[in-house]
């Protein structure tokens, strides 16, 4: 257990020195002079651009530089955003809780939509329940975040006015868009769900527990669903990625604040280093948030350990 | 009832396919014309889906988003299937060393969660339809370099390698007369769900400011210029959202129906 | 008074005070109370030293004060100064300053505080926003004793005192910038009847009742202090959001109402729709003089006639702006002259092209030796869609066979493009408090800089705006600022657009909303009614 773990651990430093490299990188893949593009708004002086080439070391050799922006990242320094003037880590840190909450709200909306939706396909198939469930599952895969999330202000915010349409702070505002970005992802718990559940549902402890006579119900929560839940929270990481990766649509969408926000706006006004800055922090996120999902499942599955 | 899904599936993409081909003979006027003194008129005779705050015919804007979405769909699978499969085909028949490297590269990629990569290639290649194929198309090189190295390796085990190998097949041979054809089933099939995926992405991009330039009609960027007016102008945005689900839809409906078709293993 | 003002109060006396009807002096009104604000962008910073943007000055409007005040009626009135005094030769003013005023932190304010504002604006090493401009050729400030203060010009400048009552030379004490760094950006701290409390980045921005303001402000009618406890503006950039969020009481005002949104207002009764004229620089098209084929008068006279402004007016402007004639919009200098030039009018565009040698081409578009008549339009990307004119213009030209590209970018790129006049030109406005605003948009030596993005070099233009800048008399100044504009005009420098409209929208229980000259609310005498 210990070994697999050390492995697993082990095994994301490699990709973790990945990611900062090819982050590091972009500002050198951009065409055009990176320092002229972020003080474009200002009118400058060759002083001051030679001032902000020294401010972001540019003048250094180049491995130099890179060690320099790992060894920053690691002290937690994301270096500095052009158009706020403040800390990348200060923004982050400001925009990180409003993303959380959007993606652990919008997960939990997954499963509570996406788990049930799978269970009645799967228990009931190939009746009109289980057609009909997938039917749905399938429209959320087809679904467009930006168009559900608008067609959810138009309904539940302008008509209904029910919730606000934009804007973060309180519970209210986590309504709409942990909504949108939960139902699109639920269509996958949904269809993974099913799936499962199908398999477990033909295995033999299934059926010669059925065959004892236990009741129907039993069966399904105390074997069944018990041994499909196992596939299902390996997607968890994956889905954490997604949805991860959602909210930076579905923020924008409904004027959230948050880190999606963030590389957008980032991205539009070409404050390079509060983009590299997001993008690292998010990216190593993920790739820690998988770690620790393979961990559990290892703690949950004994069998993985082998593997 | 995958059957019947892929079937319907291949209808709605064939219907887009001839609206999108015909989208200039088809559509009731210039997608770009524009006609202040009747901008925001709701759907009915005068203008069959509405027109936009310019006075744009809606219909027209749409079948010619059609279009875009398609090419636009079709070009970054292309990219990602032209430089993926060739990374994964090398990767899974060497092996080795070359192997170990280029995953290595692909979990970097990997690293960045869904339309996160796409995002950090365009900030990098600056705005523009062009430079979002290039980026969705990217972005998802790391799914089809997996993919089709898994099914080398698979295909590597298969006996009649072992046996061509054998008997001293060269190694263009051995590739491309075995293995190369139990690369291609699962190929069509994760490149069918894959346009659905980068059309999704592509409108996305172009959603958020990032994509084409006005005055294209193209789905994406309608939704963003509708969002202004969803209270007084349902229709700007709800149609070109409409034309964005339907062709995923279709697509993820073929996409299905051909993995049970062509390839039993790759269920859910 | 000049015709212009006059033109504006009428407008507003007609539009607002009507409106109103005969309501309860505002010192009946009920004190407290919290008003929310929706704006549609969040400023970039809220030192009005550092800002570029009229957001910035749309907030602090009544957090810090000036040494003059100026409000919609264009007289200038005493507020940190109690009186001041021109040199004969132009190149000083000497101000009097009231000796009881605090800063928010207790800060006393004197001549030492004035002279500390206007270096801090010039200092090489601060990133000054369009403060530095309304500084032109400042040679220094004198402390004459604690409460008099000289401030020097190497020219004679005439613009200056109109400047002094403009938001970019606000004064902020001293103490706080030399202390709190770069807290200054959210927490600006001036001696006004409101003070900032907080600040929340993308979200909104505090202030509140300051307890120790006990004069009277230059636009109040009394003594002491805000009526309202609490002022929050909240950035709100979807125009759709701020509309409902005013419906549905969560605001009791916003700012910049969508076009397609005001006939809903003027139907509904709780609300109450304001609208004032901007002065400065209309909506324009600034046309690139140097590119080719904009380097030909002809092309540039044709683009004038041929651009539909009527369309613009009948769709995403209805409502919210008038036609513009001219460089500066009718508000800041108007005549009857001005409004001659350039009607609508395609075929007379059709013909000027001909004659510049642009023939029809296949697809519609001129070409000229081989050449398609092709211009690129500089255009700030919102998000939900570039500049809104682009894509009308983009069409009304298409009608004369020239293809507009659109090139939608966010505000960073765009300048660039600008300063490197590399594009056919941007669509801008200025917002301005003198006839001055020429200078910035015309002035040869700001090629490159902020805002002759026309790029165009004159010296007669040169020689006029400096003239402009040494005149005192009012009718001279006049006169100089309308051979200008006539300059402007003829040589079809620009394609002015827009004249447009600084538009409110209240729930009609507030009250007593004031506006400055530059158009931005003064808010101590604005109540709730319960």
């Amino acid at each position: 257990m210990l070994i697999y773990l050390a492995r697993r651990v082990l095994a994301v430093v490699p990709v973790l020195f990945g990611v900062t490299l090819a982050v590091f990188s972009m500002l050198f893949l951009v065409p055009g002079d990176p320092v002229k593009m972020m003080l474009a708004e200002f009118v400058t002086s060759p002083d001051q651009i030679a001032q902000m080439r020294a401010q972001l070391h540019l003048d250094e050799p180049l491995p130099q530089q890179y060690g320099r922006f790992v060894a920053n990242a690691l002290r937690g320094d994301l270096g500095t955003s052009i158009r706020s003037r403040r800390p990348v880590a200060t923004e982050i840190a400001e925009n990180v809780a409003s993303t959380a909450q959007l993606a652990l709200a919008s997960m939990a909306v997954a499963i509570a939509i996406g788990v049930p939706l799978g269970l009645l396909a799967a228990l009931f198939r190939n009746t009109w329940l289980d057609v009909g469930s997938m039917v749905v599952a399938l429209l959320g895969v087809s679904m467009p975040s930006f168009w559900l999330g608008l067609l959810m202000i138009f309904v539940f915010s302008l008509h209904l006015a029910w919730f606000p349409a934009t804007g973060g702070g309180d519970l209210l505002h986590l309504v709409l868009p942990s909504l949108t970005l939960g139902t699109i992802a639920s269509a996958i718990i949904a269809r993974l769900t099913r799936s499962s559940m199908l398999e477990v549902l033909g295995q033999d402890y299934v059926r010669t527990a059925r065959a004892k006579g236990l009741a129907w119900w039993g069966v399904v929560v105390r074997h069944a669903l018990k041994n499909a839940l196992i596939p299902i929270i390996t997607i968890f990481g994956l889905q954490f990625g997604n949805l991860l990766a959602g909210a930076v649509i579905v923020e924008t969408v409904f004027s959230r604040p948050g880190l999606g926000r963030l590389i957008v706006g980032g991205i539009l006004a070409k404050d390079f280093p509060l983009v590299q800055g997001t993008v690292l922090f998010v990216a190593a996120s993920y790739v820690m948030i998988n770690v620790l999902v393979d961990v559990a499942y290892a703690f949950v599955d004994p069998r993985i350990r082998v593997g | 009832m995958r059957h019947r899904g892929a079937v319907a599936g291949l209808v709605i993409l064939g219907v887009l396919a001839l609206l999108a081909i015909g989208a200039p003979w088809l559509s009731p006027s210039d997608p770009i014309k524009t006609a202040p003194r009747t901008a925001l008129q709701a759907p009915g005779s005068g203008y069959l889906l509405g027109s936009d705050q310019f006075g744009r015919d809606v219909a027209s804007r749409v079948l010619h988003g059609a279009r875009i979405s398609l090419v636009v769909g079709l070009i970054s699978v292309s990219i990602a299937v032209g430089i993926g499969a060739p990374i994964g085909l090398v990767s899974g028949f060497y092996g080795g060393r070359l192997d170990a490297v280029l995953m290595r590269v692909i979990d970097v990629l990997l690293a960045f969660p869904g339309i996160l990569l796409a995002l950090a290639i365009v900030s990098v290649l600056t705005p523009g339809l062009g430079n979002v194929m290039i980026a969705v198309g990217l972005a998802a090189v790391p799914t089809y370099a997996r993919l089709v190295r898994a099914s080398v390796l698979s295909a590597r085990e298969q006996v009649y390698v072992e046996a061509a190998r054998a008997i001293g097949g060269r190694d263009r041979t051995i590739l491309t007369r075995y293995i190369l054809p139990n690369v291609v089933a699962p190929l069509i099939v994760t490149g069918t769900l894959g346009l659905g995926t980068a059309i999704l992405s592509a409108a996305a991009l172009s959603f958020l400011g990032l994509g084409s330039q006005p005055p294209t009609a193209e789905w994406g960027r309608m939704l963003a210029e509708g969002r202004d007016y969803l209270r007084e102008a349902w229709w700007i945005s709800t149609f070109p959202g409409l034309g964005i689900m339907l062709t995923v839809l279709a697509m993820n409906l073929l996409g299905d129906g051909l993995r049970d078709l062509l390839d039993p293993r790759l269920k859910v | 008074m000049p015709p212009s003002y006059s033109s504006r109060l009428v407008l507003v006396v007609a539009c607002v005070l009507a409106l109103l009807g005969i309501t309860a002096s505002t010192a009946h009104a009920q004190a407290g109370g919290t008003l929310v604000i929706a704006l549609d962008q969040e400023p970039p910073t809220l030192d009005p030293h550092a800002s570029p943007s009229a957001v910035t000055f749309q907030i602090i409007a009544s957090i810090t004060e000036n040494l003059v005040y100026r409000g919609l009626d264009g007289k200038l009135v005493p507020w940190l100064a109690e009186s001041w005094t021109s040199a004969r030769d132009g190149r000083s003013v000497t101000f009097k300053l009231r000796r009881d005023v605090k800063f928010h932190d207790g800060t006393p304010f004197n001549a030492d505080a004035v002279k500390f504002n206007f270096d801090r604006i010039v200092d090489p090493k601060f990133k000054a926003g369009g403060s530095r401009s309304s500084l032109a050729g400042y040679a220094g400030s004198k402390v004459l004793d604690e409460f008099t203060v000289q401030v020097s010009f190497e020219n004679p400048y005439a613009p200056f005192l109109a400047y002094a009552a403009g938001g970019t030379l606000s004064i902020v004490s001293p103490k706080a910038v030399r202390e709190t760094g770069d807290q200054v950006h959210t927490r600006p701290v001036g001696s006004g009847p409101f003070m900032v409390k907080d600040y929340v980045a993308k979200d909104h921005t505090t202030m509140v009742r300051n307890p120790a303001y006990t004069r009277k402000a230059p636009w109040s009618d009394r003594a002491g202090g805000a009526l309202l406890d609490t002022v929050v503006w909240k950035f709100v950039p979807e125009a759709g959001t701020r509309v409902t969020t005013l419906e549905s009481g969560e605001t009791q005002a916003i700012y910049l109402v969508p076009a397609q949104s005001l006939p809903r207002f003027e139907k509904n009764s709780a609300v109450r729709v304001e609208k004032i004229p901007y002065p400065g620089a209309p909506r324009i098209w600034l046309l690139n003089t140097t590119r080719p084929p904009l380097d030909d008068v002809k092309v540039r006279r044709a683009l004038n006639y041929a651009v539909d402004k009527e369309a613009l007016l009948a769709t995403v402007f209805k409502g919210i702006a008038l036609k513009a004639f001219a460089p500066l919009t009718a508000a800041m200098l108007d005549d009857p002259t001005l409004r001659q030039a350039y009607p609508f009018d395609p075929a007379k565009a059709q013909a000027l092209l001909a004659e510049a040698g642009w023939q029809p081409g296949a697809d519609g578009i001129r070409t000229r030796a081989g050449a398609r008549l092709e211009i690129v339009l500089n255009a700030i990307e919102y998000g939900g869609g570039p500049e809104p004119t682009a894509q009308l213009i983009q069409s009304s030209l298409r009608e004369v066979g020239i293809d507009v590209k659109i090139k939608a970018q966010a505000r960073p790129p765009w300048y660039e493009d600008n300063y490197r006049c590399a594009t056919h030109g941007p669509v801008m406005f200025l917002r301005a408090v003198d006839p001055d605003g020429l200078y910035p948009l015309f002035h040869s030596s700001l090629v490159g800089g902020n805002f002759n993005w026309s790029c165009v070099k004159n010296a007669k233009l040169d020689q006029l705006l400096e003239q402009g800048r040494r005149e005192f008399d009012p009718a001279k100044r006049r006169a100089i600022y309308l051979t200008i504009e006539q300059m402007a005009i003829d040589e079809a420098l620009t394609v002015p657009l827009l004249d447009e409209l600084s538009v409110w929208a209240f729930r009609a229980a507030v009250r007593g909303v004031k506006y400055n000259f530059a158009t931005y609310p003064v808010l101590s005498d604005a109540a709730i009614q319960k």
